[in-house]
């Protein structure tokens, strides 16, 4: 394998923030054909500390996670500098009830996902929210 | 009339159902089955099948050959349902 | 997707094993809130990893599995033996099914029944007692739970079960019940069994219908039913909860991207209507901004990404109402402001999408006939040609050449007047969105509202069209909002208790008049005298010297309202500013007439089509400047003697009426020779606060222009509308005398107050 580690100067950088170590290797084999720079983060708090550090077009957070879960992430993330506090998130759990869907709008996230996520829709509001043409 | 069987036809030669299969064909092709039990019928070539030809099939259960033309059918109608 | 499976089934074991630790430990220390939370956590890890499979059933036991921990977590169920036994035997499962599908590629056989039962006892956990079991169970006939269990796509949210059992002699009355299936939207599973055994022995009757037919659909309720309202009598329907059934891989598709920007941003509206005022709002705000943005930018809608953007300093209910005009099909076209950008500005009004052109026949034919003449006109030069050739003299020749130029110059005009035609559009285009969207809003405000809409068949260019919902939504919300006043003030009043807004348009000329009209308090000139003068807006004396009208026209002037004042303003005010400058880049203007208690008529004036603009050029100070025509009400040579000084400049009477005088020179700051003239020549313009008289040093011609935006360097000049290209290739200055007077507030003000 020769696989070089060049990005494309424009290419979109998104933060994939899930504890499961698995989904994070889904979503950046999935996130990185199509076309993304992939970063990833364990919890909230290793969240933080990588927005503040790097500039993201797009967060997708888990709701549940140790340390520090995603409504926490999401509602101190809205509170920071404003170059900070404006990147959309895409907020994905396995819950399928109204609760998680209304608790994420509160904080602020700009889409609700339900996990399992197919490829195809993973990609697409990835691309949308980050404002990238299919 | 889209139940198709050839007049002189051996016993065991397939009973054909083409195109659109509407509510007539059911009583003809209910009586190629029991004139001929052990003939299947083939219902690859049938595009649009009426309830009661569908409802014949689940009463006498022929063997059916290949897949139903009929994509609503071949979908959500087969195989049979339980006996 | 290989090296995928290859790590899940590591991960997999390792927290089985891990997981069964904890069990065991759990086992021996009971009550252990650490061991639960990691048994909680690594079925939480399992069952997301397995959903990232498709595996179904075992997906399905594990979200069971974490339903039961979860509860046990919270303490609403206690972490006891059963739980312990039923978990480990989960996780005994998970191990083998991992290895099957290292060996086979799939689950071994049996895994589904498995799944179901251990699910089951996860279930029965919950909610234990023969009574308790299962609420779905309980509720939900058992047709439809096997449904839900035949079909592999339900996923898990909410869905409609339906069973047809068609009459025996359906046949007979030409129905084809599987026919009505067909037209289910959304079919999740369908079943087809005999409704009563079939009868042995006897003959069988194949126009007997013995059917009983269940189907699943992802439809909601009523569009199931909508299918099957001709046989309702034969049809049970029922509303099958989410999470009857754990949530499923959804098929491999990919979304229409249309449909994800929509869903984006309808979702945005969503997240700004849950703003509550806390320290992260702005954040939210810009987010929402942002992110509608981006979803715009992801299928090309560049124009309204940056409309969302520019909302960003507006709030929350700015940005809302761009969303929703988006979202409603709404106008696609540049914003007010967007005109002035060098990108839009090669635009016409209207938007960046492609678009198709319904054309009326008859105006096509219209078209096809002024080009027939259009070829004679250019016949004509051929047999000037020949003429000249044969020597005719130059006299008559260039009378010949004139007339065939004005000729031409005619029919071109009446060309363009033609195309422009083509874009007319119907009125009601817009108008109609304002029925549901009133009914709802005053729905909102518990307020009792008739709307009328008349004259929706008038035309307008597209373009206009287009660009008038936003402040037409501006005006009509404020007339819901503040305008009307609620039932029981209206009852005080005298009034019928249900306001009524109306919403007309009708053909005047070349223009289209818009008007919102509302029965409601109307707009009290007091408070907007007072207003003005704590705004600094105007002088206490300028106030009280200007009229009634005038003073209720100041809801238009920029900076004049702002949300605190909406309460007190007991009429409009909010983003009237916006709805003058969208009137205005338009090429029209806005009115409003007010009587207290009685009501308030806003009137939009706007161009029918975007024509050729008739331009007035003039000189003033050595330079041409053009004047559109449709802002001149006359012009005036008046002699020097009757132009008299007053206090702070200069005015003039004309019928009777004492109108001020400014030079043009200055008000383009300009250091202008005075002429001294004999006569004055005198533009009556109208402008914002009434007539007025501009001097120029000359007139000179009038022509047609088609005005182009003002772009580049002089786009940062005040009081220019636009240029347009002179025949002999020179840049004209089309000025806009009623944006000149309003950015030299001194002239203005002056002028008015020396009234």
């Amino acid at each position: 394998m020769s696989e070089t580690a060049s990005e494309p100067v424009d290419a979109p950088r998104v933060l994939v923030i899930d504890d499961a170590s698995l989904v994070r290797m889904y979503y950046r084999s999935a996130l990185e054909r199509a076309g993304f720079v992939v970063d990833e983060a364990l919890n909230g708090i290793e969240g933080l500390e990588r927005v503040l550090t790097t500039t993201y077009d797009l967060l997708v957070v888990d709701v549940n996670m140790p340390k520090m879960d995603g409504f926490s992430f999401l509602h101190t993330l809205r509170g920071r500098e404003p170059m900070v506090r404006s990147i959309p998130v895409l907020m994905t759990s396995t819950e399928a009830g109204d609760g998680d869907r209304e608790a994420a709008r509160a904080v602020g996230a700009n889409f609700y996902l339900v996990k399992p996520l197919p490829e195809g829709v993973l990609v697409a509001y990835a691309r949308a929210l980050a404002g990238r043409r299919p | 009339m889209a139940v198709v069987r050839q007049t002189d036809a051996e016993p065991g030669a397939p009973i054909r159902l083409e195109g659109v299969c509407p509510v007539e064909d059911a009583e003809t092709l209910a009586a190629l089955i029991l004139d001929d039990p052990n003939a299947p019928v083939n219902w690859t070539a049938c595009t649009r099948m009426h309830t009661a030809v569908y409802q014949v099939l689940l009463r006498m259960r022929p063997t059916v050959l290949g897949p139903c033309g009929d994509p609503f059918v071949d979908a959500w109608l087969t195989p049979l349902g339980p006996e | 997707m290989k090296e995928l499976l290859e790590q899940f089934l590591i991960e997999t074991r390792e927290l089985v094993q891990s997981a069964a630790e904890d069990l065991l430990a759990l086992e021996a220390s009971p009550g252990d809130v650490e061991a639960v939370n990691r048994v909680f956590r690594a079925f939480h890890t399992l069952k997301g990893s397995v959903g990232l499979f498709d595996y179904p059933p075992w997906f399905a036991l594990l979200h069971a599995a974490e339903d039961g921990l979860s509860a046990a977590r919270t303490g609403t169920v206690p972490a006891d033996a059963n739980l312990i036994d039923v978990s480990l035997e989960t996780l005994d499962a998970t191990a083998r099914w991992a290895d099957s599908i290292e060996k086979t590629g799939q689950l071994p056989g049996g895994a589904t029944a498995e799944a179901g039962a251990l699910a089951e006892r996860y279930r029965h956990l919950l909610t234990p007692g023969p009574k308790a079991r299962g609420a779905d169970a309980a509720v939900l006939p058992g047709w439809a739970l096997q449904l839900v269990d035949a079909s592999a796509d339900f996923g898990g949210k909410p869905s409609t079960a339906v069973r047809y059992r068609p009459r025996d002699d359906c046949f007979f009355t030409g129905d084809d019940p599987l026919g009505l299936v067909r037209k289910v939207p959304g079919l999740l599973a369908v079943s087809v069994a005999p409704a009563a055994p079939w009868r042995s022995g006897e003959e069988f009757d194949a126009f007997a219908c013995n059917l009983d037919i269940t189907l699943l659909t992802a439809a909601p309720r009523e569009e199931a039913e909508a299918v099957f309202r001709l046989v309702g009598d034969q049809v049970t329907v029922v509303d099958m909860p989410g999470g009857t059934r754990a949530a499923m891989a959804e098929p491999a598709v990919t979304p229409a991207s249309g449909a994800v920007a929509a869903a984006i941003l309808a979702e945005q509206v969503r997240v700004l209507a849950a703003m509550n005022g806390s320290d992260t709002d702005a954040g939210r705000l810009e987010a929402s901004a942002r992110a509608a943005a981006n979803a715009l930018l992801s299928v090309g809608q560049d124009g309204d990404a940056r409309r969302c953007e520019r909302m960003l300093g507006r709030g929350s209910d700015a940005l809302r109402e761009v969303i929703e005009s988006v979202l409603a099909g709404g106008p696609m076209g540049p914003s007010p402001t967007e005109a002035s950008e060098p990108t839009e500005q090669s635009q016409p009004l209207g938007g960046d999408a492609v678009r198709t052109l319904r054309v009326d026949a008859a105006r096509l034919d219209a078209l096809l006939a002024l080009i027939g003449e259009l070829v004679i006109a250019r016949n004509a030069f051929g047999h000037l040609t020949t003429r000249a050739e044969a020597g005719e003299s130059a006299g008559t020749l260039i009378r010949a050449i004139r007339e065939a130029d004005t000729n031409i110059g005619r029919l071109s005009i009446t060309l363009h007047r033609s195309v422009m035609s083509l874009r007319l559009t119907p009125l009601s285009q817009v108008f109609r969105r304002f029925a549901r969207l009133v009914r709802e809003a005053a729905r909102a405000l518990g307020k009792n509202v008739v709307l009328h809409i008349e004259g929706e068949d008038t035309e307008a260019d597209r373009g206009i069209v287009e660009s008038l919902f936003e402040p037409l939504l501006h005006v009509v919300r404020n007339a819901l909002d503040h305008g009307l006043e609620d039932a029981a003030t209206r009852r005080r009043g005298g009034k019928p208790e249900a306001g009524h807004i109306r919403i007309e348009a009708s053909q005047d000329g070349d223009s289209v008049v818009v008007t919102v009209s509302d029965d409601g308090r109307g707009i009290d000139p007091a408070f907007l005298r007072r207003r003005a003068v704590e705004r600094g807006l105007r002088s206490t004396e300028a106030v009280a010297a200007m009229d009634d009208d005038a003073v209720t026209d100041l809801i238009f002037a920029p900076g004049f309202s702002t949300a605190e004042v909406i309460g007190a303003l007991s009429g409009r005010g909010v983003g009237m500013d916006a709805v003058r400058a969208a009137a205005e880049r338009m090429g029209g203007r806005v009115s409003v007439e007010s009587r207290i208690g009685r009501g308030t008529v806003v009137r939009l004036h706007l161009p029918r089509t975007i024509a050729l603009t008739r331009v007035m050029v003039v000189r003033a100070s050595g330079e041409s400047y053009g004047v559109a025509m449709d802002a001149i009400v006359e012009v005036v040579r008046k002699p020097r003697a009757g132009i008299h000084a007053v206090a702070g400049g200069n005015a003039t009477v004309l019928r009777d009426q004492t109108v001020p005088v400014v030079r043009l020179v200055d008000l383009l700051g300009h250091e202008g020779v005075s002429l001294a003239t004999q006569e004055a020549l005198l533009l009556i313009v109208r402008a914002a606060e009434g007539t007025i008289a501009l001097e120029v040093d000359r007139f000179e011609e009038r022509i047609d222009a088609i005005i182009r935006p003002p772009s580049g360097l002089v786009r940062s000049v005040l009081g220019v509308a636009g240029t347009t290209l002179l025949g002999d290739g020179r840049v004209l200055l089309v000025l806009d005398p009623a944006s000149i007077l309003a950015s030299a507030p001194s002239v203005g003000r002056q002028t008015w107050e020396g009234r």
